[in-house]
């Protein structure tokens, strides 16, 4: 496998220790050996408030650690991380890098970088920041690194009733809505199995199109076609919007398996059907990053069971 | 609420004291903004909003416990860049032997006895990479790690908590309240106050027998909460004798810190009366900097400056709250929702204090806490004719019962940035070390305060 500069991707995974993200590493393997990805695995460590800790930075006592040659909080689960990629043959056995610390403008404690090159050419970089603000954090590195798409972990029991009114909103749905790229709520997140493209009669939906033709380059997966019509009267709608979109995508290489038109609540129907698929992929709402929770997209990454991609 | 016009029995200016300090204390809890700007924003209130001359608060945020409080961070950080905690460790294991709990308990002892001199957030920082150090030697397992983990972390985070009341050095919080009692009730010319000036020795007499009682009780309930497999870490234990064994001996240069913290301990039981607690601190810091034990861009980038001020602002509304009537009208409502309970006087009303302080301290720092309710509680006292002094020591004492969340005390914060605990393991375990705390202090201070004249 060589380097192409149009279907590389650039893959950023955020690893939080939760079993989610290290399951997505696999699947970011397999995209990496069809073209060869830049993946990057972020870890962002809260920020200690100085008032929580009397006054004394807990930098003092993270100094105090490193000097007794511990590793500090998220170095774990970036190295158990690096260890599945060797496993998986992304980083050779053996090779060893010592972790670079950086200056970041704007970031007062910097970030911890480790990087290693894959067979291929491509980077696999492992990187500790620490941020008052996590959801802040991962999309300001999104930015930096040009991710085309951010993996991030979330529960596969998705909260309802009472725990869900009073528990805070999932980091994963906080990404979705705040990263400037396509990003991935991955529960179960596999590969072997088909994909889903749900599209709509929108400007919007069309518009996804070539991003996920070029995903689509890139993993090779067999995709369906999903559109959903609220109401009898609008199915003729969602037909020439399924049948739009897989012209569009013939048209730049991708070639759908089949295509399903469906009439229900788009939420319900999708998150049913698309159950059976490894990932369902949905467009961006155009809604403001505070109302993008009532959109049918991020409406299917907070209540499916399986992974979501939305596609930016 | 500025705008609303003040409610009856509290004047204008003392409204606006109560708007500012129910903002500042939603702004603590919540951090929408820098804290140090919360702290600006009280300065910039007092000068605004209630009309007072600009030199006249200056004034008001230096006192002697932000002396200390700045003091003693200094000396915090001078004293974790000694890098003593290696043959602390050494000592912890030398005589506790290689028994899991026994370690526990051995690290809870040290850290208490410490921390009640020096601070929690000395020891904590201090005693992190001993029990660190031991997690990852014992075991890869990850599950027994954290079984480990749990343990030990907590036994250093309690223990801290508990200790820090121990002495009036052991916290800001206690330092807070010493300033509030001399400041609302100490008057030179009046013999019957002088009880209010509470030395370092009388605080320690009041609390530190209740720190003691309180540390085996704890080391029993983690033992009891947080089981392990690993009943022996003979092996952990020779493999860190041996990595601390290469350090090799005490040198010169720590027995000069050693020196440098035992005469400014000296110097907090011996003078502190006359020269003042903070004066004592940052005498032992400066002695730290001038014998080239510390550097100053160490202390510099160890100490948060702005948590300093945010304590001088508070501690500056504090005083207004006072001033303004604004507490003693807080006091008055808090005593009319007591009294149909039976709890406006006597144990009722310490145990009504004791359980109000624990609840603000779990959403805010402690020595936050002491700042904000402190004028309010000696209100308290005064119109339910209680004991000012019993009042007050409660409610430092009980403003280390932040067993139930990371934010409560500095300990908790700085083992939770370890990475190996989770906030559901304060609250499993928080509840039963609150209740056992509750029963200690209501006892000590139905049972033994009256014996020493409290």
């Amino acid at each position: 496998m060589t380097r192409d500069d149009k279907l590389n991707l650039r893959i950023l995974i955020c690893i939080g220790g939760g079993p989610e993200a290290y399951a997505s590493l696999r699947y970011a393997v397999r995209l990496s050996q069809t073209t060869c990805a830049d993946i990057s695995l972020l870890y962002v460590r809260p920020q200690d408030s100085g008032l929580n800790s009397g006054g004394m930075e807990v930098r003092v006592a993270r100094e105090n650690v490193l000097d007794w040659g511990l590793e500090l909080p998220g170095l774990r689960q970036l190295k158990a991380a690096r260890d599945i990629l060797v496993e998986l043959g992304e980083i050779e056995p053996g090779a060893s890098r010592e972790w670079k610390h950086r200056e970041l403008k704007g970031d007062p404690a910097g970030e911890y970088v480790r990087e290693y090159e894959n067979p291929c050419g491509g980077i696999v970089s492992l990187r500790l920041r620490t941020a008052s603000d996590v959801t802040a954090a991962v999309s300001d590195e999104a930015k930096r690194f040009k991710a085309d798409v951010v993996i991030v972990g979330a529960s596969p029991e998705p909260m309802s009733g009472l725990k869900k009114l009073f528990s805070r909103k999932p980091l994963a749905l906080k990404i979705a809505a705040h990263a400037h790229c396509s990003v991935i709520v991955a529960r179960h997140l596999e590969h072997g199995r088909n994909h889903l493209v749900c599209v709509q009669d929108t400007d919007q939906s069309r518009a996804m199109l070539p991003v996920v033709s070029r995903y689509f380059q890139s993993c090779q997966y067999p995709l369906s076609i999903l559109s959903v019509a609220p109401t009898e009267a609008d199915l003729a709608s969602a037909q020439k919007a399924a049948q739009e979109a897989a012209e569009i995508l013939a048209e730049l290489g991708t070639t759908p398996a089949e295509i399903l038109v469906e009439v229900g609540d788009p939420v319900e129907t999708i998150i049913t059907i698309g159950y059976d698929f490894s990932l369902i992929l949905a467009s961006e709402s155009l809604k403001p990053w505070f109302a993008k929770g009532f959109s049918v997209s991020h409406e299917v990454a907070e209540k499916a069971r399986n992974s979501v991609m939305i596609v930016k | 609420m500025l705008l609303l016009p003040a409610p009856e029995g509290v004047t204008q200016e003392g409204w606006r004291v109560m708007v500012m300090t129910v903002g500042a204390t939603i702004l603590f809890i919540t951090e929408p903004i820098p804290l140090p700007a919360v702290a600006l924003l009280i300065i910039l209130g007092q000068v605004f909003l209630l009309g007072l001359d600009s030199s006249l608060v200056a004034k008001s945020l230096m006192k002697d416990s932000v002396l200390f409080i700045m003091g003693s961070l200094m000396l915090a950080v001078a004293l974790v860049k000694q890098k003593l905690d290696k043959r602390l460790a050494l000592l912890i294991i030398k005589v506790t032997g290689s028994g899991t709990y026994a370690i526990a308990f051995g690290i809870s002892v040290f850290s208490g006895l410490l921390a009640s001199f020096i601070g929690e957030h000395t020891v904590a920082a201090m005693m992190l990479p001993v029990a660190l150090s031991l997690i990852q030697l014992s075991t890869d397992d990850p599950k027994q790690q954290r079984a480990l983990a749990v343990l030990f972390l907590f036994s250093i985070s309690y223990a801290c908590a508990m200790a820090g009341i121990g002495t009036p050095s052991g916290g800001a919080r206690n330092a807070i309240m010493i300033d509030y009692l001399r400041d609302f009730f100490y008057a030179s010319d009046d013999p019957a106050t002088y009880g209010y000036s509470v030395s370092y020795l009388h605080w320690m007499i009041y609390a530190y027998p209740i720190f003691l009682i309180q540390l085996p009780l704890m080391h029993v309930i983690l033992r009891y909460t947080f089981k392990t497999d690993l009943h022996d870490l003979g092996p952990a234990v020779a493999k860190l004798k041996e990595q601390v064994g290469q350090e090799g001996a005490l040198t010169g240069r720590h027995y000069v810190a050693i020196l440098l913290f035992l005469l400014t301990l000296a110097g907090w039981v011996g003078f502190s009366s006359r020269f003042g607690m903070g004066t004592i601190a940052i005498l032992g810091a400066v002695l730290f900097l001038i014998t080239g034990l510390v550097r100053w861009q160490d202390l510099n980038s160890g100490v948060n400056w702005g948590v300093v001020l945010l304590y001088a602002a508070a501690i500056s509304l504090g005083v207004q709250m006072r001033d303004t009537g604004a507490a003693a009208w807080v006091a008055g409502m808090f005593m009319d929702a007591l009294a149909p309970f039976g709890l406006d006087s006597g144990l009722g009303l310490l145990a009504a204090v004791m359980l109000l302080t624990t609840f603000i301290t779990n959403t805010m720092s402690n020595g936050a806490a002491v700042a904000v309710l402190g004028p309010i509680v000696l209100a308290i006292a005064v119109g339910t004719e209680s004991n000012p002094l019993a009042v007050g020591m409660i409610t430092a004492i009980s403003s280390a019962f932040a067993y139930f969340t990371v934010i409560g005390t500095p300990a908790s914060t700085i083992v939770y940035a370890s990475g190996y605990l989770r906030p559901s393991d304060f609250m499993k375990v928080g509840w039963r070390i609150a209740i056992m705390s509750f029963i200690v202090l209501l006892t000590a201070s139905k049972l033994y305060w009256p014996l020493i004249g409290l």
